[in-house]
């Protein structure tokens, strides 16, 4: 099948009985009467180019925008970036998100720039057992990159946790600005000056 | 009283009965807006912006796991009609419209892919010269198809009406010496893309319907509604259905098809911009040839 420039509405695929159609992104199922036969079809619902399509006949039309909409549901596993700490939460801006089941979406639509997604990990979150000694400052900084998974929606955050042998810090910089490696599961060293941060560290 | 259609069967401003208003759309005319378009019709002048599919800032929206939520707020400038008003930036008549435009796009728009989220519509009113519900609802499909937004189909809306073919007074003494003003007309044309003045019109002549002779037609002297109709244009369905004033079952379906020509015929021109406007972008980014 050529490339195609379609509208919404436009009709892309009729589905015969021999033949199977499914949609894919940017299109729908729809049955129209024609000539006194009901049919199925595939109709296109967004303005763009129509994409190669495979045997079972999925059409995909790209939009030139091509956002992928990606929304968080509880269970998702996201990555956050640190903003601010206080001494009760650490809150953050989502960057990256994996739904349970698929692969990892980087730059979620929902995640780009005019509309961020937040994130919050308090507490009583950041791990499992002896939460009431947990502080904050010892576990996350700002600038750290956290594996988290989301409990959640509160308001305008997501509430994450890292109460998790796997969740946790994955990636942050020491005071000096260079990347740590992690040494144990609650702290992570400076290659180049040896210093040692705490940090709740996530094993990989 | 003014002729509403001459001998030759044109309009006051020359179109012909069935003739939409000259229109002109313009995708992304604000790029800081997820979607946005400018729709002229005739004088009337709409700019509609899209912002979203974002996360929806009322809690009810946030937890709709079904579907996304959409928003319209509706705008009209001070100097957008013939009487300037005091500025009241809750008017009634906008918020009206703004619900119909979220009710149409509930719709149309396939809000089962953006649970949790809203898709907000801002509508702003430029110039008012009749006719701005279905200016509306165009500039929104616009904007949501430059948004990228799934929808069906495009939701195309035009206005139907009824006005006397030709009217004229007549001055008549009765027996007793009086005079009395009688209108003769002969029957009733349906126009579609109503102006202001046609709408001024329309509404006039309902009130004068009681000084209609009654040898006419019976039925005829309440034909004087205008309906707005909101279509998907490929697949006929009716999305939306204004009426304005009370209207006879016999005639609904005559004006239907009469708004169903206008909607036609502005869905092509519509089309038409976005493919435009589509290459345009392809065009630029290399994935056709220039």
């Amino acid at each position: 099948m050529q490339q195609k420039f379609v509208f919404p509405g436009d009709i892309l695929v009729t589905a015969d009985k021999d033949k199977d159609c499914k949609e894919g992104h940017g299109t729908y199922m729809d049955t129209i009467i024609q000539k006194n036969k009901v049919s199925t079809v595939v109709k296109s619902s967004v303005c763009g180019v129509t994409e190669a399509t495979d045997k079972k006949m999925t059409v995909n039309v790209k939009h030139w925008k091509n956002r992928g909409y990606v929304i968080p549901k509880e269970g998702d596993t996201v990555l956050l970036k640190v903003t601010s700490i206080d001494m009760t939460s650490c809150k953050g801006e989502i960057i990256a998100l994996c739904q349970s089941g698929k692969d990892l979406v980087l730059n979620a639509t929902s995640i780009d720039k005019n509309h961020k997604m937040y994130g919050m990990i308090k507490k009583l979150n950041v791990r499992e057992l002896d939460t009431d000694s947990v502080e904050i400052w010892k576990c996350f900084r700002p600038n750290d990159i956290v594996k988290a998974q989301i409990i959640s929606l509160f308001h305008n955050y997501y509430h994450l946790t890292t109460a998790k042998e796997y969740l946790g810090v994955v990636m942050a910089n020491s005071v000096f600005g260079h990347k740590m490696q992690p040494i144990s599961w609650n702290s992570m060293q400076c290659p180049i000056t040896k210093t040692i941060e705490s940090r709740k560290v996530a094993k990989i | 009283m003014a002729t509403s259609l001459s001998e030759s069967g044109l309009r006051e401003d020359g179109r012909r009965p069935h003739e939409v208003r000259r229109v002109e759309c313009k995708l992304c005319v604000f790029p800081h807006a997820d979607g946005s378009a400018e729709f002229r019709l005739g004088a009337t002048h709409v700019i509609a912006t899209v912002f979203g599919p974002r996360q929806a800032s009322t809690k009810a929206a946030r937890v709709n796991e079904d579907g996304a939520t959409i928003t319209c707020r509706v705008q009209s400038c001070e100097f957008s009609q013939s009487d300037h008003r005091q500025a009241n930036k809750f008017r009634r008549r906008d918020r009206l419209l703004g619900d119909l435009i979220a009710q149409t796009f509930q719709c149309a728009v396939m809000t089962n892919l953006y649970a949790k989220s809203s898709i907000d519509i801002c509508i702003e009113i430029l110039t008012n010269d009749g006719d701005i519900n279905s200016a509306a609802i165009n500039a929104a499909c616009l904007a949501l198809i430059n948004a990228g937004i799934c929808m069906k189909d495009y939701v195309v809306a035009c206005s139907a009406g009824f006005i006397a073919k030709s009217t004229r007074s007549l001055k008549q003494t009765n027996k007793t010496g009086a005079k009395t003003d009688h209108i003769m007309f002969s029957g009733l044309q349906g126009i579609v893309d109503l102006n202001q003045q046609e709408k001024n019109l329309s509404k006039h002549s309902s009130y004068s319907s009681t000084n209609i002779s009654e040898g006419n037609e019976s039925g005829l002297e309440m034909c004087n509604g205008i309906v707005t109709v909101a279509m998907m244009p490929n697949s006929g369905e009716i999305v939306t259905l204004e009426m304005q004033s009370v209207l006879p079952l016999s005639q609904m379906e005559k004006l239907l098809s009469f708004a169903k020509k206008g909607i036609n015929s502005i869905h092509t021109q519509m089309a038409a911009a976005v493919k435009k406007h589509s290459f345009m972008l392809l065009e630029r980014k290399g994935f056709i040839g220039s």
